[in-house]
């Protein structure tokens, strides 16, 4: 189901950036698998021919509660930035109401070309 | 503007339904979302549904990704207005004109489903818990699809669980015509294709997601097992993925990565996997390519942000269906390169050779080394490396021709008679193909040289040359024998014999280095002729044979230059000529005539060289023209004795302002490439090198490589390249390459200060006139450019006779690798009579690599033969060699030359009587003198002849 605020503390439901680190890929996946975390991208380290790594670290949104699964796994982790209070001020940024007047009136286009006829660098 | 809530993106959906009646469809979806929520997509196209291929973009499957439902919304309303308007689009600095909007709206059908998951989005929007990835049942929507489920809470109870991705099969379900899919999701600034479950590979279809063998393997990178997918559809994916990248790129510079959803992470249940999964499982079903937007650097950007990512990603949506409607399904890839081969490499030379694939795809292909290079057997010190190129190049995409991309080796030469062998494992990222390439190498000794420069100190040198008013002899000597020494390679060997009536030893055979070339210049410096000595030619060859047959001689070549003025005439000193020495000689005998063959008589000079694997070459009267002339013999010789070819050997005049290009051809079998400017002032030059990639070689680039040299003196200046020449890309070899002059005025006016400096009163006049001319005409130059290669021409020439009407035969080897080249050149030769008069011969090939003309020396005098051929390499490169050779007659040619019984005379009557010596006795005694003013004959006119032709 989904989560729900943590009335504990003020942020207890909030959204960290973790970076999450795995030795490989496998562990990366099991670990990926076993936890349905908001997992956002997954970082592998440059290779080159004369030095080999498998390993890879995972970028995820997690809550405290889910970090604290991390801790108890023993990964290695960093706790980067709240997300939660950069996503609290972008509802500002959300708009209220219908603008289009429950299908009433269309959006209009911003990008009609006023140019000549001709195909564009593609 | 701010971000759309889920009202106004139903609102939208509606509304643009209900204003382009005849081109947007609206469809609502049967399942209500799990808080009860009615959701709509639409078909737009001109026109009703019918079998037209569809594109299907979807977003709002995440709820913080709030961004995706506003690109569906605006790119709905840009095509719909556009084409109404019958305009076209404008994406920041990319516009797409009217024609493009009316190909989607008339060719395809568009569909588009802005918001998948309005409840999860809409507790985003309003609620503190905004980063939820969920619907109302705490499902990632986008983990439930049936494509390789896997079976955890957060993926739902089963694929298909949840009304939301039921909607979205439905759509798959109701509209076959649905051939591309992209899922639109942020962010991290991506564009993948299918697969997310594993690796791709194209070559084993056993691996696949159906089948249960492989069950447990999947989603671990480089594995054993890898997922198939069919060749044609990766290229069509990775191409299509490319389209959107520089469509998108092209709105405001922004580069987005691609590849495939894997490179993302591992997924399962994926919208963008189940798209093409549906035809794998069930063959009946369109075969739908999956595609995957990651937009943006954050979940929610600053709304004034995300107006310009729908402006990116709007143009990657319209290039991506604009594309998708040209069929491009091709995927080969060809290993050229079975084994790299460092054959022949000399001692201490580093050699590049590349692992070379030859592509054919819509999209551009990704190779990496990932084992090696690694030395299998060899000497201690053998490696085999990867170059400062790295190890991974890509081939373009070009689905009409093909690509190439190469990965570079390097291997330096250890000692000569080595052999090392070794391995390298290159991968195609896209196809995750790998291909073991052995190498092997083996060593050999750069071939090196002894060359006596043999060099005329009689009397007559210091006669004028013809080239200009001042310049005698001797002069063209001083500038045109220092080029040798300064384009000779490093570690030959160089020594310089004068003679007159007897040699003189000037500088020992010397290893080159900045050093000894600093030595021999001094000497050619300090070189002046013996006023009335006399010219023993044989006396000359015998004195540079002992020194090349000395023990601690030891090169592959040995060879003498004799450069003469005059026939062999020895006064009343006992000296040995040519007819009783050349059994003696056993080195290459080279020898330049400094003048006309009826005043050097060269027959002895041009049998003792033809017997000793080398040629003679006659300048004939210099003129102004023909300034360079003795310096390109030179040169040319000298190229011969240390195994290099020339290319192509032009001369020219280049005035300021003007720019001169002077286009010459590598070919792979080249290793080595020498450029030569030759000019009187070769620093007054600005003089670089364009590569065939368009690379430019200056002295900046050459000071910073080091496998580029750049090297002169006052008379020379060259470039010095390692073949290939790597300054970026794929590395420099096989092509056109471009020399460039250019006049850099500030040196030009230094070099008229230094030369007015130099003027005495005497030839100040001479400095005007040099002056004026460079100015009105140009300053004069030469440019050859010379290869030690694989492929090789070597010219040779025999005549019947050395009277007026003698046969010449000209022949000209080629060979690549040992091998003639058959029926892959043609070979001319531009000839210049004794008259001036220009004509071309024809050559023939009489036997495999064996070219060959003839012509009738009627005229008395130097003939001289550019020899040029033209033809292609093995590989079928284009090449080109040149080498001059000069042909003489003169009327008493055939005459027996001067020996010990028969003393050279100076008038060719074989009479026994040195009438030279007669004369110039008889006109310094009394009688003499009174009987010359009787007959009003000037005792000083008569000296200058006696020394002009008696030496």
């Amino acid at each position: 189901m989904a989560k729900k605020a943590d009335s504990k503390s003020k942020d207890s439901g909030d959204f960290f950036k973790v970076m999450v680190h795995f030795k490989d890929h496998r562990s990366a996946r099991e670990f990926i698998e076993t936890y349905g975390f908001f997992l956002v991208h997954m970082h592998r380290l440059e290779k080159s021919s004369s030095e080999k790594s498998e390993a890879v670290t995972l970028e995820y949104f997690l809550t405290k509660a889910e970090i604290n699964t991390v801790n108890k796994l023993g990964l290695e982790h960093e706790v980067q930035e709240n997300m939660s209070k950069i996503g609290r001020l972008r509802q500002k940024e959300v708009g209220k109401g219908d603008r289009f007047k429950g299908g009433k009136i269309a959006p209009k286009s911003k990008n009609l070309s006023t140019r000549d006829d001709k195909r564009g660098d593609q | 503007m701010p971000y759309l809530n889920v009202e106004e993106i139903e609102s939208a959906v509606i509304a643009l339904a209900a204003t382009y009646p005849g081109t947007c469809e609206l469809i609502t979806l049967p399942n209500l979302t799990v808080d009860g929520r009615t959701t709509n997509a639409m078909r737009i196209a001109l026109g009703a549904e019918d079998d037209r291929p569809a594109v299907f973009f979807v977003g709002g499957q995440h709820p913080a990704e709030w961004g995706s439902g506003d690109i569906c919304i605006s790119f709905a309303t840009d095509l719909l207005e556009a084409y109404a308007a019958n305009t076209g689009l404008t994406y920041g600095s990319q516009t797409y004109p009217a024609s493009v909007v009316r190909r989607v709206m008339e060719e395809c059908q568009t569909f588009i489903y802005p918001c998948v998951n309005p409840d999860g989005k809409n507790l985003s929007q309003s609620n503190p818990d905004v980063f939820q990835r969920h619907n109302s049942n705490g499902v990632d929507l986008n983990r439930n699809y049936d494509a390789h489920w896997l079976d955890i809470p957060a993926h739902g109870t089963a694929p298909f669980s949840e009304p939301e991705t039921q909607n979205v099969r439905f759509i798959f379900d109701s509209y076959p015509q649905i051939r591309w899919c992209i899922d639109i999701h942020c962010y991290t600034q991506l564009l993948y294709h299918n697969w997310g479950i594993d690796q791709n590979q194209i070559t084993t279809p056993a691996q696949n997601f159906l089948n249960p063998v492989f069950d447990g393997m999947r989603g671990i990178e480089d594995d054993g097992y890898s997922e198939y997918i069919r060749p044609e559809d990766l290229g069509t994916q990775c191409g299509l993925v490319e389209r959107m990248q520089s469509s998108l790129n092209a709105v405001r510079g922004i580069t987005y990565s691609t590849g495939q959803s894997f490179d993302l992470y591992v997924t399962r249940g994926t919208l963008t996997d189940y798209a093409y999964a549906r035809h794998w499982a069930d063959p009946s079903k369109t075969k739908t390519q999956g595609f995957l937007i990651e937009w943006g650097t954050e979940f929610q950007p600053p709304f004034a942000e995300m107006e310009n990512i729908i402006l990116d990603i709007s143009s990657a949506l319209l290039g991506f269906t604009d594309h998708a409607l040209d069929e491009c399904g091709i995927l080969d890839i060809e290993l050229e390169t079975m084994s790299l081969e460092f054959a022949s490499v000399p001692e201490g030379q580093t050699t590049y050779r590349a692992v070379t694939f030859r592509t054919t795809a819509c999209c551009s292909l990704d190779f990496e080394i990932v084992d090696g290079p690694s030395v299998t057997s060899g000497p201690a010190g053998t490696e085999f490396l990867t170059t400062l190129l790295g190890t991974s190049d890509t081939a373009p995409a070009a689905p009409d021709s093909f690509s190439h991309a190469h990965l570079w080796i390097s291997y330096t030469g250890t000692a000569a008679g080595d052999t090392a062998e070794g391995t390298v494992t290159v991968r195609c990222h896209q196809t995750n193909q790998e291909w073991d390439v052995d190498i092997t190498a083996d060593v050999i000794e750069r071939p090196s040289a002894a060359v006596m420069m043999v060099l005329d100190q009689s009397g007559s040198m210091r006669l004028d040359s013809g080239i200009g008013p001042g310049i005698s002899r001797e002069d063209v000597l001083k500038f045109s024998a220092p080029p040798v020494v300064e384009v000779i390679e490093d570690g030959n060997l160089l020594g310089i014999l004068q003679f007159d009536h007897d040699p003189h030893p000037i500088m020992g055979l010397t290893e080159m280095d900045v050093t000894s070339r600093g030595v021999a210049n001094d000497h050619f410096e300090d070189y002046a002729h013996n006023p009335g000595a006399r010219t023993s030619i044989g006396e000359a060859v015998v004195a540079a044979q002992d020194l090349l047959s000395d023990d601690s001689v030891t090169q592959d070549v040995k060879a003498m230059i004799v450069l003469t003025d005059g026939r062999e005439e020895h006064g009343s000193f006992d000296r040995r000529f040519i007819s009783e020495v050349g059994g003696s000689i056993n080195s290459n005998v080279f020898a330049i005539g400094l003048g006309t063959p009826d005043n050097l008589q060269p027959a002895a000079l041009e049998a003792l060289c033809a017997g000793n694997m080398g040629y003679m070459m006659m300048t004939g009267p210099l003129d102004a023209d023909a300034s360079f002339r003795l310096t390109k013999y030179y040169q040319q010789i000298l190229a011969g004795v240390t195994n290099n070819d020339i290319i192509v050997d032009p001369d020219g005049r280049i005035k300021p302002g003007q720019r001169h290009e002077i286009p010459f051809r590598i070919s792979e079998t080249d290793i080595t490439g020498d450029v030569l400017l030759l000019s009187p002032a070769p620093g007054v030059f600005k003089f670089s090198l364009i590569t065939p990639s368009g690379e430019i070689i200056d002295p900046g680039v050459a000071a910073a490589s080091p496998a580029i040299d750049l090297g002169g003196g006052e008379q020379v200046r060259f470039y010095r390249m390692q073949l290939p020449v790597v300054l970026g890309g794929a590395g420099d070899h096989e092509g056109v390459w471009r020399a460039v002059l250019e006049i850099d005025r500030k040196q030009l006016e230094k070099y008229f200060v230094t030369l007015k400096q130099r003027a005495d009163s005497v030839d100040f006049k001479d400095v005007e006139r040099i002056i004026k001319e460079i100015v009105t005409h140009g300053m004069r130059y030469s440019v050859m450019s010379r290869t030690w290669s694989n492929l090789n021409m070597s010219a040779s020439k025999s005549q019947t006779s050395f009277e007026p009407g003698a046969m010449m035969t000209l022949r000209a080897k080629l060979t690549e690798y040992s091998v003639p080249v058959e029926d892959r050149a043609n070979v001319v030769a531009e000839m210049t009579a004794p008259d001036g008069a220009l004509s071309v011969l024809q050559f023939y090939e009489t036997h495999p690599g064996i070219f060959e003309a003839e012509t009738d020396l009627m005229h008395t005098g130097v003939t001289s033969f550019r020899i040029m051929a033209k033809g292609k390499t093995l590989r079928g490169t284009p090449f080109t060699r040149e080498q001059t050779l000069t042909g003489s007659v003169w009327h008493g040619g055939d005459r027996p030359p001067p020996s010990g019984s028969n003393t050279g005379t100076g008038t060719g009557t074989g009479s026994g009587l040195d009438l030279c010596c007669l004369i110039n006795c008889f006109s310094q005694t009394d009688s003499g003198q009174r009987f010359l003013k009787k007959h009003e004959i000037d005792i000083c006119e008569l000296q200058k002849c006696l020394k002009e032709c008696c030496g």
